[in-house]
């Protein structure tokens, strides 16, 4: 994305949580030093917060008929019960993320669901994505962060003087002037990938030292034991931050594999026979988009797709 | 940060000499007055710089600029000092650019003439609001539609919309955000004096 795109995302991001009331004393102060950052941050928020307000239009299209069946009052107290609800759901996710995450460090967590995204803006302007299901830690100078969990992307504004670390699955990445992925998942495999720049990777968690120096294309994949670097031309890398445009990118992709990663996104599941798990499958999924990969799956590779109320399960 | 260095003194002379807007009146002032002409400084942007890829950019970059004027005193003929904003930005592109565009050159004189022109009709545009808001959903994907229809005629919230769709809240988000700035986009730079069905 280029710098006003991702103005432009940013943007749409605080309306879309203004809208959704996400937002307290801490959004707000952060939304009004963000506006207060760059004149292109204030007109990319009026322009489409202008456009938000223009769809409030829409409401003349409220069928006049709907709203006669109903007894006046009733629908009121429907609502009134919803907001009730979803008040007591929502207290009750805060209350056991809070256990886990927000003890030590109350402002300085992230944490996306499952299918959610986030573009975190630094104080020097750096950028940080958030993948599906992702926890992200910011230390207290904002040039330090700890990847809880799921999947990151970071655009580093570099400072010689105050390298950004990123710590993951005991290993540190120390930005030498970069834009980097960092995806760890739950086996404590860690991957960094590295399309601009330069940076090192370096383990912190065993008595053997391993260290390396990523140039773009490099793809770093480190455990507790080992650390190996492999070569990709970048344009392929690129594939695999098609999530920052909400899209997965498969080339000759195992079909387990994709099944994967799609469900990293979804609450629905695939599940793939081991038997034809090796098949692949080539394409670009916006990643909600389970229907149109069983549908390939089917038409395509001629697999047999049952769809139940919780998961997709591919056959033979 | 904005450098205007570069604009001249004759989109000055369209300022007023107020003294310094507060954030809220400049925000109002942008609002009423210069958003309203986006479709018009599309269509100027498009015809007058040959790469469109560039042409978001420097719409945002002509807002920017005209935003922080506003600041300093509100200029006294918006539509004029928008346009005098916008040419002035692309001549300046244009000098930086190594190789100066032949098209672009060839239109240097015409710049001029566009500021002038009328625009599409903003009246017909206000009056078929509603219609034209429904042509341009017509256009997003479609899932993106359905959470902007059902947050703003039904009305749901998040998580309702989620159930009702079989999508997780973050894809509901996601929706919305690209949604959004896709319609955005469309209502901008597509008046539908301009692209009217056969």
């Amino acid at each position: 994305m280029s710098e006003p795109q991702t103005i432009d995302a940013i943007a749409a991001q605080w309306i879309r949580r203004k809208e959704f009331g996400d937002w307290n004393e801490a959004a707000e102060r952060d939304f009004q030093s963000w506006l207060d950052q760059s004149v292109l941050h204030r007109v990319a928020y009026l322009r489409l917060e202008e456009g938000w307000k223009r769809t409030e239009r829409l409401a003349a299209l409220r069928l006049p008929e709907f709203r006669r069946a109903e007894p006046s009052r009733a629908p009121r107290r429907w609502t009134m019960l919803l907001q009730i609800a979803a008040a007591v759901v929502l207290v009750a996710v805060l209350g056991v993320a809070g256990d886990a995450y927000f003890l030590h460090a109350p402002e300085d967590t992230y944490v996306t669901p499952v299918g959610g995204r986030e573009i975190l803006t630094l104080f020097d302007g750096s950028h940080v994505e958030l993948n599906t299901d992702t926890v992200l830690r910011l230390g207290k100078h904002r040039r330090s962060a700890t990847l809880v969990k799921g999947e990151a992307f970071f655009q580093i504004k570099h400072d010689a003087n105050d390298p950004f670390v990123v710590m993951a699955s005991g290993h540190r990445i120390t930005d030498l002037g970069t834009k980097f992925s960092v995806r760890g998942d739950a086996g404590g495999k860690l991957e960094v990938s590295l399309l601009e720049g330069k940076a090192r990777i370096e383990n912190t968690d065993s008595s053997q030292s391993r260290a390396a120096v990523l140039i773009p294309g490099d793809v770093a994949v480190a455990t507790t034991e080992t650390l190996k670097v492999t070569r990709k031309p970048v344009a392929t890398l690129a594939n695999t931050i098609g999530w920052r445009r909400g899209v997965v990118i498969f080339r000759h992709m195992a079909l387990a594999d994709a099944a994967s990663e799609f469900n990293r996104y979804n609450l629905k599941k695939l599940i793939v026979d081991p038997k034809i798990a090796g098949l692949t499958i080539d394409g670009t999924f916006a990643t909600d988009n389970l229907e149109t990969f069983a549908r390939i799956a089917r038409i395509a590779l001629g697999l047999h797709v049952e769809s139940r109320e919780r998961e997709i399960i591919i056959t033979r | 940060m904005v450098d205007r260095a570069d604009i001249n003194s004759e989109g000055a002379s369209t300022r007023s000499s107020g003294a310094r807007m507060s954030t809220a009146e400049a925000d109002a002032w942008f609002r009423a007055e210069v958003l309203p002409l986006e479709a018009m400084l599309m269509q100027f942007l498009q015809q007058n710089w040959r790469n469109a890829s560039d042409v978001p950019d420097l719409r945002q970059e002509v807002y920017a600029r005209v935003y922080q004027a506003a600041c300093e005193g509100l200029p006294e003929r918006p539509k004029q000092y928008v346009f005098a904003t916008a040419r002035n930005l692309l001549i300046n592109r244009m000098r930086q650019g190594q190789v100066i565009p032949i098209e672009a050159a060839s239109d240097l004189e015409a710049l001029e003439i566009a500021a002038d022109a009328p625009g599409p009709e903003q009246a017909a545009i206000a009056r078929d609001e509603l219609r034209h808001l429904q042509a341009a959903l017509d256009r997003l994907p479609p899932r993106a539609r359905e959470v902007i229809l059902l947050r703003r005629v039904e009305g749901l919230s998040r998580p309702e919309i989620a159930t009702r769709m079989g999508i997780t809240e973050g894809t509901v988000s996601q929706h919305l955000e690209h949604g959004l700035r896709a319609l955005v986009e469309i209502l901008g730079g597509d008046p539908p004096s301009v692209r009217r069905q056969p």
